[in-house]
């Protein structure tokens, strides 16, 4: 404890601190922004190894025959059936086939209520179908699943016929073996994910809101794993791999590993985000290359949607990943399609020795490549650092503001936590001679040790709790203002558009309603040093939250308002303020979605490059992600809509009242 | 007196129990490792009544570990419809009294010391002596932290039985300061009959009516002393010997001491709670565990041997430290336990000065409330955590608790040191210097 202890040390040691605390932060928080996105370089990341050895990946010889001629006419046949009917998808004769392999073959029907009534009157009525392979070695305690959509032939996504025939083609191969030790379950969902989800609600009986399954007919034992395939018939360029969960969870490192290694073992193209490993190791070059393909993964990742069919079973604890197969435009090497069935073979056969479930490898990871990984132990120390930058910002500005320096006459004190990371080591402020150290330290707006003298953090609290009100109107503004529109004609995206800019807009004006009550008083004023702390203080515990359940969320928007909230300041200065306000609206949670939205509009396949074009495209991009995240939080109980309402609006709310302030 | 406020306090708190019970909100919370241990749990409390109901000894399964008089005392409130929840709200709300007249008793206990010992301290401390203002206001936030403070909101919601030794526990202070051997005793008896490790208040129980009898420089190791703590020590065992005798009558069989009390020392249930039992004997290898159970269990009540040495002056301070202490160190620690030790820290305000560590721990407080949901979300649903993770966050818990009391212990001796040697500190030089203590 000699540190701890030795007053005069401890004295030195937080003067030096306090005076260059703010240079201090800065520099925290560019050695751990530089530090995160230099973990995408070679050298500064690990490459992916198998940690589960039962998967014994492509060790066992493929029983496929050497020429797969029942795949091309499966194909040949679906393709027959599904030009009779371009917006339809030929569901009976599918339901034949797989009856006629001798599976047991059932419907799922499921209806979804259209949260936002208006669009859609009537319920959407869907319907699965599902094919279970009974292992002949086990007793239908656990199960495999391979899923895909269908998609009728005029759609606008990937085709997915290919992946039917697949299907089809080795579910007849499947039967024949004896070596299953899993149940193989088929799964063809109607309306993509939606599907998915009804038919993972009925297979656990859990139950939500909108989506409104029936009960199945039929059903295997704990689902181990799944396999989503989005591959279209033909004229296959390469495979890619999509991993991105609900909320932003991802499956076991295991399974894309595995995935990864047996494409490559059929020398089948595999790409990650559609970005295949750059050749040169550990350059310039390829550390771009790396760092790109993360960044899109984590871009993905942080908006806590699913990529892809996959996504829904993780939250059931199910490690899933979609493989997508992309067509080429003009000539190229052509994958057929019995090299993506080898593939998938190779895959089952791997998962069917499965010994326990996946628990091995790593579940918090990023990846640079579709070979390197950064693990959680690579990326949370430079995180850490940058939630550090603001959480050494509190301490001192705690220091300053009023509820410390209110009777002291000599000496600093400082009550100093370095870190919103757990193990908080603290300065401690020493045995003041005076003593006069304020009773009323606490922080939280817990009312622990709530004594006397309270007028530093009482002055805060209204602030806050309209912060939290604000949130929750936030939050419940697209379901009231739904219910009116019928009346109003309006699009249901229109509606919901304009009603969140209407409750921000007015969110914006609160510091106004505040001021003006608190102005005739002098007791009222708030201490802006200390909101800023308090606002910190939420902010460091958002991210903290954040980081351990979707990094790649809690990295951008530390990224992005860490030198925002760390550095405004209560100003009377007209200039000033109207620059701190500005630089505060452009990492407000809108902000931020409008910068989403111009991103997603520029990485969009045919953009042009026209500043009008990427406008209107980010406007277009807006309205279609408040939109699918009120969606995703209806149907699949997604998160990111609630944690913006009721964690990252309240928080910036704190700090937009800032700058309000005089000092 | 500061009533209006204490009043108001008190019916908000009510009104907003009464209000959370009727929302969904208690059954999630009823689920919560951090508040529900196996033994407190309302739900196993429920599938004991119902096997009492079916004639089946609620003790004969390996499921119910809560006592028998408690059992029938929520049996009986359980018959009503809601019966249950306003047994809650109500034993809430006579906590709350007993917390107002605990901190009147507090503030005439302390005014009367000080004014007795008023000679030995320095003339430079006036600005540390207690006046009536001062104390008055521990009674608003006492009451304030009882009512509207998180863990025991949240304790009463999810109803564990802890709220029913917190109780006993609080009535045990209150004729402690009041001077009531047979009384005090006997809520001790009922607190140590319903979760046992409150026996060990009895060293500075004893010591305190000890001070009572002689308060004129006592002497805690003389014929008079010992005398004095047989005297508690009879009453007390007496006390627990008809509570144990009733159960024996009511139960018919001694079987219900080994669900309750052999499971609290033998800690057979490793599920998940805030303290430190679980994670440590999941990792144990089979023939060491009773011999860390024994390093574990004697660690909970050896602090009192210490304890009663420094503060043999204050045992009401030692009072607090040790039940602090046991909430920490108890084999199924929760939040509610942590509710009872919060709850009468504003007892010392007047040491809150002294405290270093207050920001850290309370940021700790509030960082566990927050993470411990979601690391155990994403440990038990999510599967991609693991035991580590909620582990990792209990030790914080843990830490932060231990920060505390170590801080109220240190604050309070120097506290001491500056009212007897005053608050300005010099050298004989005259130098202004700083005292530090080692």
């Amino acid at each position: 404890m000699g540190l701890l202890t030795d007053t005069k040390q401890r004295q030195r040691l937080v003067s030096v601190l306090s005076r260059h605390h703010q240079k201090l932060s800065v520099l925290l928080y560019v050695v751990g922004l530089v530090w995160f996105l230099a973990l995408a370089y070679e050298p500064l990341n690990a490459s992916t190894y198998f940690s589960e050895n039962a998967l014994l990946p492509g060790l066992v010889d493929s029983n496929l025959p050497s020429e797969f001629f029942s795949l091309h006419q499966y194909a040949e046949a679906l393709k027959a059936e599904m030009q009779k009917d371009k917006k339809r998808v030929p569901k009976d004769w599918i339901f034949r086939q797989f009856q006629n392999l001798g599976l047991e073959t059932y419907r799922h029907n499921f209806t979804i209520k259209y949260p936002f009534k208006m669009a859609i009157s009537q319920d959407l009525v869907g319907e699965n179908i599902f094919a279970i392979l009974r292992a002949r070695r086990a007793a239908s305690t656990e199960a495999l699943v391979m899923a895909t959509p269908l998609r009728a032939a005029s759609t606008t996504k990937t085709q997915t016929d290919g992946g039917i025939a697949v299907m089809l083609g080795l579910a007849e191969q499947f039967r024949k073996n004896p070596y299953w030790a899993k149940d193989v379950i088929f799964l063809l969902s109607e309306f993509d994910e939606v599907g998915v989800h009804a038919w993972l609600d009925a297979y656990h009986e859990t139950r939500s809101q909108y989506v409104i399954p029936d009960e199945l007919p039929g059903r295997s034992g704990a689902i181990q794993a799944a396999i989503n395939l989005e591959i279209p018939r033909d004229k296959i360029q390469y495979v890619n791999i999509k991993i991105e969960g609900l909320n932003g969870q991802l499956p076991n490192l295991d399974l894309f590993n595995l995935a990864v290694r047996l494409c490559r073992r059929e020398q089948v193209l595999v790409t990650f985000h559609h970005r295949s490993d750059h050749y040169e190791a550990d350059s310039w070059d390829s550390f771009q290359h790396s760092l790109v393909t993360m960044l899109h993964m984590m871009w993905s990742q942080a908006s806590g949607a699913p990529s892809g069919g996959h996504g829904l079973f993780h939250r059931y604890h199910i490690e899933a990943l979609t493989l997508e197969g992309v067509r080429f435009k003009k000539g190229f090497k052509n994958h057929p399609l019995e090299k993506i069935a080898r593939v998938t073979e190779g895959i089952f056969r791997s998962l069917n020795n499965l010994l326990e479930r996946f628990h091995q490898s790593f579940f918090f990871y990023l990846l640079p490549a579709t070979d390197r990984y950064v693990s959680i132990g690579l990326y949370m120390p430079p995180f850490g650092l940058m939630v550090a930058a603001a959480a050494i910002k509190i301490s001192f500005s705690l220091l300053h503001s009023k509820l410390f320096c209110m009777n002291s006459n000599e000496g600093k004190k400082c009550e100093k936590i370095s870190g919103e990371t757990t193990e908080g080591q603290h300065q401690s402020p020493g045995e003041e001679t005076d003593g006069t150290q304020d009773v009323s330290l606490n922080e939280d707006s817990d009312d622990e040790f709530e004594v006397r003298k309270m007028t530093g953090l009482l002055t805060v609290t209204p602030m806050i709790l309209v912060s939290f009100l604000l949130g929750l109107m936030a939050y419940t503004a697209p379901y009231i203002l739904t219910r009116f529109t019928p009346s109003m004609k309006m699009k249901p995206d229109d509606t919901i558009l304009f009603g969140i800019l209407a409750v921000f807009s007015a969110a914006l004006s609160y510091p106004y309603l505040m001021s003006r009550k608190a102005a005739p008083e002098d007791q009222l004023t708030v201490d802006w040093r200390l909101l800023q702390c308090v606002g910190l203080f939420m902010q460091g515990l958002v991210l903290m939250a954040l980081s351990v359940m979707n990094i790649s969320l809690a990295f951008f928007l530390a990224a992005s308002s860490i030198p925002v909230t760390g550095f405004i300041k209560g100003t009377n200065q007209r200039v000033l303020r109207v620059l701190q306000l500005f630089a505060l609206l452009v990492i407000s949670p809108l902000g931020l979605l409008i910068i989403a939205s111009l991103v997603n509009a520029s990485l969009e396949k045919n953009f042009s490059g026209k500043l009008v074009d990427l406008v209107a495209g980010g406007y277009e991009h807006m309205k279609e992600m408040i939109f699918l995240l009120l969606v995703d939080q209806y149907l699949f109980s997604s998160w990111t809509y609630t944690i913006i309402c009721f964690a990252i609006l309240p928080t910036w709310l704190v700090f937009w009242a800032v700058p309000f302030n005089s000092p | 007196m500061a009533a209006p406020l204490v009043y108001v306090t008190g019916f908000v708190g009510t009104l907003l129990r009464v209000l959370l019970f009727a929302t969904d909100f208690p059954a999630w919370i009823r689920s919560r490792r951090e508040l529900v241990t196996p033994i407190t749990s309302w739900d196993r409390v429920q599938e004991g009544i119902a096997l009492q109901k079916q004639r089946i000894s609620p003790y004969a399964g390996d499921l119910f570990h809560e006592t028998p008089l408690l059992l029938r005392l929520v049996r009986s409130a359980d018959c009503i419809p809601g019966g249950s929840m306003t047994l809650f709200v109500f034993v809430d709300i006579v906590a709350g009294i007993i917390l107002y007249k605990i901190t009147q008793e507090f503030t005439r206990y302390e005014l009367q010391r000080q004014a007795k010992e008023m000679a030995n301290y320095s003339p430079q401390s006036k600005e540390l002596l207690h006046t009536r203002k001062t104390l008055s206001s521990i009674s608003i936030a006492v009451t304030l932290i009882h009512f509207l403070g998180p863990y025991s909101l949240c304790a009463c919601l999810a109803q564990t039985t802890t709220v029913f030794s917190n109780l006993a526990v609080l009535f045990c202070w209150l004729f402690t300061l009041q001077g009531n051997v047979e009384l005090c005793c006997f809520a001790l008896a009922v607190a140590t009959y319903q979760s046992l490790y409150p026996v060990i208040f009895l060293v500075p129980i004893a010591m305190h009516f000890f001070q009572q009898i002689e308060p004129k420089s006592p002497h805690f190791v003389s014929k008079a002393a010992f005398r004095s703590y047989t005297r508690v020590l009879l009453v007390f065992t007496v006390w627990l010997a008809s509570l144990l005798g009733a159960s024996f009558v009511l139960e018919g069989s001694w079987e219900f001491l080994r669900a309750t009390y052999g499971f609290v020392l033998t800690v057979p249930d490793l599920s998940p709670n805030v303290g430190i039992f679980w994670y440590f004997f999941t990792e144990m290898f089979e023939h060491f565990r009773t011999f860390f159970i024994c390093v574990f269990q004697i660690n909970v009540f050896i602090f009192a041997v210490p304890l009663a040495i420094k503060l043999q002056e204050h045992p009401l301070l030692q009072l607090y430290i040790i039940m602090f202490e046991v909430c920490i160190f108890k084999s199924y620690p929760s939040y509610a336990d942590t509710a009872l030790a919060l709850i009468l820290l504003p007892l010392w305000q007047h040491i809150f000065r002294y405290m270093r560590n207050t920001l850290v721990v309370s940021t700790l407080y509030v960082v566990v409330g927050i993470l411990a949901p979601i690391l155990w979300h994403l440990w038990i649903y999510a599967a991609s955590a693991n035991a580590n993770f909620y582990f990792a966050i209990t030790l914080v818990f843990c830490s932060a608790q231990v920060f505390l009391i170590a801080d109220v212990l240190y604050a309070f001796l120097r506290y001491e040191f500056d009212l007897l040697h005053g608050t300005d500190h010099r050298l004989p030089s005259k130098e202004k210097t700083r005292v530090v203590l080692e």
